[in-house]
């Protein structure tokens, strides 16, 4: 089980309003299952996977990710957690601006100082994605997809056990949208990686890919597709 | 991690380089005001070494520019045992030398010294200006009433004057016999003339001076002291007493002024130091609000609390290092065009230097404080939602 929620909540409080989020998600997501998070504006999407991230904490329920219970983490595990086991992709602003191509995406490590040969692993994923002759590069100096590509690259780089991306192809044109996905598949198949993505474009979803409908912070179906959407 | 802070500081040029003047100033300063306080401290206690005698004025008048003594008070000085010599002294501030006004700034007043040549054969150890001659001669009992001066090699070259020239004291001409150098700041200012001419300079009746120089057989502390206390009670019963001035007790005097100094160095020094670490602390303020989505990139790729403190620290470091560096090298060649221009000498010497620098990491490790708090303490999410 890569994911496992119980009744999990959200509750976000703003000027002394409540905002519920979520409200009382339970999920079971299977190792090595390529997951769409799917559900209008507001439902609460990227609620869920920055819970599944660690990078926000529930209000209540349960959340255990690749085998480790968030809730009862440090801030300190969360970051190891995150550090080692996830990789991340979001919309837009996945890269540091300061930093070349090839620095992002060695910056999980950078912090705690680079293992030999780190660096040249960087360039072969930047070779990778196709990037191979924008090693140098800072992230005003590339494209969107290109700095979609540097993010994967960085999560290549991690290995992931799990892979988050919310709305990873929100800002592209739809050819290079598909080319994003096609990395992120790539990544699914070549590194054994469970990914969750949230996406309003349904046009990326495969057969066998898991599909999890939110609304208003609940899940209103999660089904093994067969094609059917 | 500490090449990508220095590029987090390099970015932000104009940024960085105010943070980086705000230190810098600060900093010079305090190495400007050290070194002004050391260099006092050493040419006060280069005059201390040169007088070892005692000096004796009138009660109570804390200088002999304001005292006034009978001049056959040194016969029963020298009646005292112990006492080696005691010699009259006449000084007076000469208003005006060449024609130009001396009273201006603190450095640069003229004192003119009447003394008694014939009376000097007994000082055994000799007077201050008689022992520090560099051309031509000392004031010689001939020398009586022949408008004659020995002048210091400062005043010389002040007035580009030397040995045969002349020189207008007040209104009128005195012919240069010699020139001295006692290297003190103080002692340096004098125009040493006989006494005959010390008197009518400064319209004293002949049986008047200012003051006296004693020498002591012995030079201890504790002979002085002795002496000192001897002559007091002396002339306790006279209607003009005395007091002595000891090397000693100058030091003391002079101890408790510095010590004022330092408190308002202490002072000075500390509000510098806060003002630089304000200047840091409000850079690397902004610079943290403006990047905190950049934090939470950091953040969700598994940098720690303490990996963006590290940051953050470290940046603010690279500022407070630099500007130390800046600050002292400004200090340095601030303190050295001044004490081309200066009488006395601050000296800003190599120790100074350094920990100045190192007041600088200080600055920046306690201005960086609050904002890498800030930026470790921001949640993920919103760092990245911010974006
Ligand atoms: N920090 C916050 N403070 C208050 N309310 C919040 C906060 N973050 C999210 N919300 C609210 O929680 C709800 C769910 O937000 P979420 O971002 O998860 O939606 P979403 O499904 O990702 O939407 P979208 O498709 O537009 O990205 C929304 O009503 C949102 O306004
Ligand atoms: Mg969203």
């Amino acid at each position: 089980m890569i994911l496992r929620a119980v009744d999990l909540k959200k509750t976000y409080a703003i000027g002394g309003r409540p905002v519920e989020a979520l409200r009382g998600v339970s999920l079971e997501i299977p190792d090595g299952a390529f997951t769409f998070v799917v559900g209008p504006s507001g439902s609460g999407k990227s609620t869920l996977m920055h819970l599944a991230g660690g990078l926000d904490r529930p209000t209540s329920g349960t959340l255990e990710v690749a085998g480790q219970d968030l809730a009862r983490m440090s801030d300190d595990g969360l970051s190891a957690f995150r550090r080692e086991k996830l990789g991340f992709v979001f919309q837009a602003f996945n890269l540091i601006p300061n930093l070349d191509a090839v620095d992002n995406v060695l910056v999980p490590f950078v912090a705690r100082g680079l293992a030999e040969g780190m660096r040249e692993r960087a360039r072969e994923m930047l070779g990778t994605v196709g990037l191979g002759d924008r090693l140098h590069h800072r992230p005003k100096q590339l494209s969107g997809g290109e700095q979609q590509r540097v993010a994967i690259a960085r999560a290549l780089l991690k290995d992931p056990k799990l892979l988050l991306a919310d709305e990873p192809t929100g800002e592209l044109d739809s050819k290079t949208g598909a080319e994003i996905f096609g990395l992120i598949r790539q990544l699914h198949r070549e590194k054994g990686a469970s990914v969750f993505v949230v996406t309003h474009d349904t046009r990326y979803i495969e057969k066998d890919d898991t599909v999890i409908k939110v609304e208003d912070g609940r899940i209103v179906s999660q089904a093994a597709t067969e094609g059917q959407f | 991690m500490l090449r990508f802070a220095l590029k987090n500081v390099l970015t932000r040029p104009l940024r960085s380089f105010l943070a980086l003047v705000g230190v810098s100033i600060s900093i010079a300063g305090v190495v400007g005001l050290i070194s002004v306080s050391s260099g006092l401290r050493s040419t006060m206690s280069d005059t201390l070494d040169k007088v070892e005698g005692l000096v004796m004025i009138e009660a109570n008048s804390v200088d002999p520019i304001f005292s006034t003594l009978p001049i056959d008070y040194a016969r029963r000085v020298e009646k005292i045992p112990g006492v080696q010599a005691c010699v009259p002294e006449l000084w007076r501030v000469a208003p005006n030398v060449e024609g130009q006004k001396t009273l201006i700034g603190l450095f640069n007043a003229i004192v003119v010294l009447g003394l008694d040549p014939e009376r000097h054969t007994r000082l055994s150890a000799g007077h201050v200006y008689s022992r520090s001659m560099r051309r031509g001669r000392n004031i010689e009992p001939g020398d009586a009433g022949k408008k004659r001066v020995v002048v210091s090699e400062r005043i010389a070259r002040k007035y580009a004057k030397d040995v045969g020239g002349t020189v207008k004291v007040g209104e009128e001409q005195f012919e240069i016999v010699g020139v001295y150098n006692t290297g003190s700041l103080f002692l340096d200012g004098t125009l040493v003339m006989h006494l005959e001419d010390a008197w009518k300079f400064a319209g004293f009746s002949r049986d008047l001076v200012t003051s006296f120089y004693v020498e002591a057989t012995e030079t201890s502390p504790e002979a002085l002291a002795r002496i000192e206390k001897a002559i007091e009670a002396e002339f306790a019963g006279e209607k003009k007493k005395v007091d002595c001035l000891s090397t000693t007790e100058w030091q003391a005097e002079f101890g408790n002024m510095m010590k004022n100094l330092d408190v308002f160095l202490l002072v000075v020094s500390s509000i510098a130091v806060i003002v630089g670490a304000i200047g840091i602390l409000n850079t690397m303020l902004m610079s943290v609000t403006e990047r905190v989505p950049e934090f939470g990139i950091l953040k969700a790729n598994g940098w720690s609390r303490g990996d963006v403190t590290r940051l953050v620290l470290a940046e603010s470091t690279y500022l407070g290092v630099a500007g130390g560096v800046l600050g002292s090298a400004i200090g340095w060649a601030g303190v050295t065009s001044a004490a081309a221009m200066m009488p006395f000498q601050p000296t800003a010497p190599l120790w100074l230097l350094g920990s100045a620098s190192g007041l600088g990491a200080l600055l920046g490790i306690l201005g960086g404080v609050y904002p890498a708090r800030r930026a470790a303490g921001l949640s993920p999410v919103d760092a990245i939602r911010a974006s």
